[in-house]
């Protein structure tokens, strides 16, 4: 008879922040999936229905899930608000492909944030002091070996202070060039103006989120440029203002 | 609202434990030990192992001794439903040491087979009970088809039966003994008792020695260890005797060897199945030592046979 061989490498060689991860079993375990259904249920047909209400403009999700097993979805970032609404946007049966990249030292700081952060939200421990790559070795994994999986990630790596969008780190275009996966802009209208930086709480009110082109890998000028572009077009006042030079036309 | 106010039925045929003098002076009494004896390892905490071991042990007794004396005060079914969220809590971490708790199918049923076995505890059918052992296995054996796989399914159909027989029915018999007059106190008084033997073994342990029982297992339980552990528990059981419906002195012994002994081989049993597959803990348990299955694991002996002892021997 053969030896049973026990794949329990999830549990043996992974530290406790990073067990909810798919990185041996590639499943998500069941604790997780109940957690997420309940999550989604309370997100999508409770709070973005009657506090929040959230519309969705451009592409169908339905449709680029069809064509798209293994997306980044980028977006600007300004509000807390933000990865759940478009979490919210898509639909449940897409959730278990559905992760978020989470900074280590805000969303898994406590017990409490630590439990949502995993089971709720999917979240990938980002640790932003992190000089040793293990957030980026870790997404790569994920996004190299899964066979689906769609990443929501904020390329301008903190939330805007007054709403408008800033430049973009390199992080998004290492893992999209290396692994070749394509990126899905979307651009989120009203979020900092129900949950701007140091409120407690959301305000009730009306947000949309735009789902743009999917735009292939390449190098971070090219998507900032391509993604303003864009945005550009649905909020002409969403970037910073670049400090016109001073006319010395005599009038 | 009033919280217990179902309309399901429910049978409040005794009143809730803390209405009890009895329940109530049990608690103050094992909460003081527990208290005491943290104060006492709280200095020597970093002495040794041995040491190190126990306060982890008392600190995660701190905080779940009380949620079980809440719980088990509460009127019926909620002590027989908190048992079987524990069966599945034990059957969850089994899994995870077994590298199959993404088998859904297979976790699934033996968690359903868990909660018919407090379904059967609940209706008093004794029958069901002991034949859920063959459902589980007869549901196991149809996940291969579900699936149309065979690959490994040997394994994955044994563990599940395993880890059902262990964590849901042995376990759960503790349901069963929820039945008995004075239910309650009973499980309390196992539940104490095979804590006590496996704290004080580990305590003990460095001092007496003699024999390693099963070097190859565990080479820290001695011949010496484990008869003072025995003796030591015996005595509580005899000084605890107030909680059994019938204080002679057979049923405080029979008690006492049961919870020493039936803990031992569980504990011995749940170490075989972690060093095979190569898995010390899964996560800490609230806090300090090893996971939830390093509390439960002397109960899949000691339940069983408490229960059999009780109704059959006795």
């Amino acid at each position: 008879m053969k030896d049973w061989n026990y794949d329990n490498e999830q549990w043996t060689k992974l530290p406790t922040y990073l067990k909810h991860l798919p990185l041996f079993t590639r499943h998500i375990d069941l604790f997780s999936v109940a957690m997420r259904f309940v999550w989604s249920v309370f997100l999508k047909n409770i709070v973005f229905k009657f506090y929040i209400r959230l519309k969705v403009k451009g592409t169908p999700f339905k449709e680029i899930y069809r064509t798209q097993p293994k997306l980044i979805i980028i977006s600007n970032h300004a509000s807390h608000l933000d990865a759940v609404s478009i979490a919210a946007s898509i639909p449940r049966r897409f959730w278990l492909s559905l992760y978020i990249a989470a900074a280590k030292d805000y969303f898994f700081t406590n017990a409490l944030f630590t439990f949502f952060s995993k089971h709720c939200l999917g979240a990938i421990p980002i640790d932003r002091k992190d000089r040793k790559g293990e957030a980026i070795n870790l997404i790569l994994k994920l996004l190299t070996e899964l066979p689906r999986m769609w990443l929501i990630i904020f390329p301008e790596g903190t939330r805007s202070k007054d709403g408008k969008i800033q430049e973009f780190k390199r992080g998004v275009s290492i893992f999209s060039e290396r692994t070749q996966t394509p990126l899905l802009f979307t651009y989120l209208e009203g979020n900092a103006e129900l949950w701007p930086k140091g409120q407690p709480i959301p305000l009730p009110g009306k947000l949309v989120l735009h789902v743009g082109p999917v735009h292939p890998p390449g190098p971070i000028q090219q998507v900032y440029a391509a993604y303003k572009e864009w945005v550009v077009t649905i909020n002409p006042d969403a970037f910073q203002a670049i400090p016109s030079e001073p006319s010395n036309e005599q009038e | 609202m009033d919280f217990f106010d179902f309309t399901f039925p429910i049978r409040i045929a005794m009143p809730t434990a803390w209405e009890s003098h009895i329940y109530r002076q049990t608690v103050l009494i094992v909460l003081s030990i527990i208290f005491v004896s943290g104060a006492i390892v709280f200095f020597f905490r970093n002495k040794n192992y041995y040491f190190v071991q126990s306060w982890a042990s008392i600190k995660s007794w701190l905080i779940a001794a009380p949620l079980m004396f809440i719980v088990m005060g509460m009127p019926e079914p909620w002590p027989l439903v908190f048992l079987t969220l524990l069966a599945i809590l034990g059957a969850k971490i089994f899994f995870q040491i077994m590298g199959m708790f993404h088998r859904s199918y297979f976790v699934l049923i033996c968690y359903a087979g868990i909660v018919g076995l407090g379904v059967a505890t609940w209706y008093d059918r004794l029958d069901i009970y002991n034949f859920m052992p063959m459902i589980v296995l007869g549901a196991a054996c149809l996940v291969p088809l579900i699936r149309n796989s065979y690959k490994r399914m040997i394994q994955y159909m044994s563990l599940t039966l395993l880890g059902f027989i262990f964590l849901g029915w042995s376990f759960m018999h503790l349901g069963l003994i929820l039945k008995f007059p004075n239910g309650v106190y009973q499980v309390m008084y196992l539940i104490i008792l095979t804590e006590f033997c496996d704290n004080t073994n580990l305590a003990v342990g460095r001092y007496v020695g003699g024999w390693k029982l099963f070097p190859g297992i565990n080479p820290r339980r001695t011949v010496g260890s484990t008869a003072v552990a025995a003796a030591l528990t015996i005595f509580l059981a005899g000084s605890m005797r107030f909680l059994l419906p019938d204080g002679s002195d057979k049923y405080w012994l029979a008690s006492g060897l049961v919870a020493s002994l039936g803990g031992f081989l569980g504990d011995l049993i749940m170490t075989v199945l972690r060093r095979d597959a190569g898995m010390k803990t899964v996560g800490p348990f609230i806090l300090g030592r090893g996971d939830f299955l390093n509390r439960v694991d002397r109960m899949i002996f000691a339940a069983p046979i408490y229960y059999y002892v009780m109704t059959v021997i006795l």
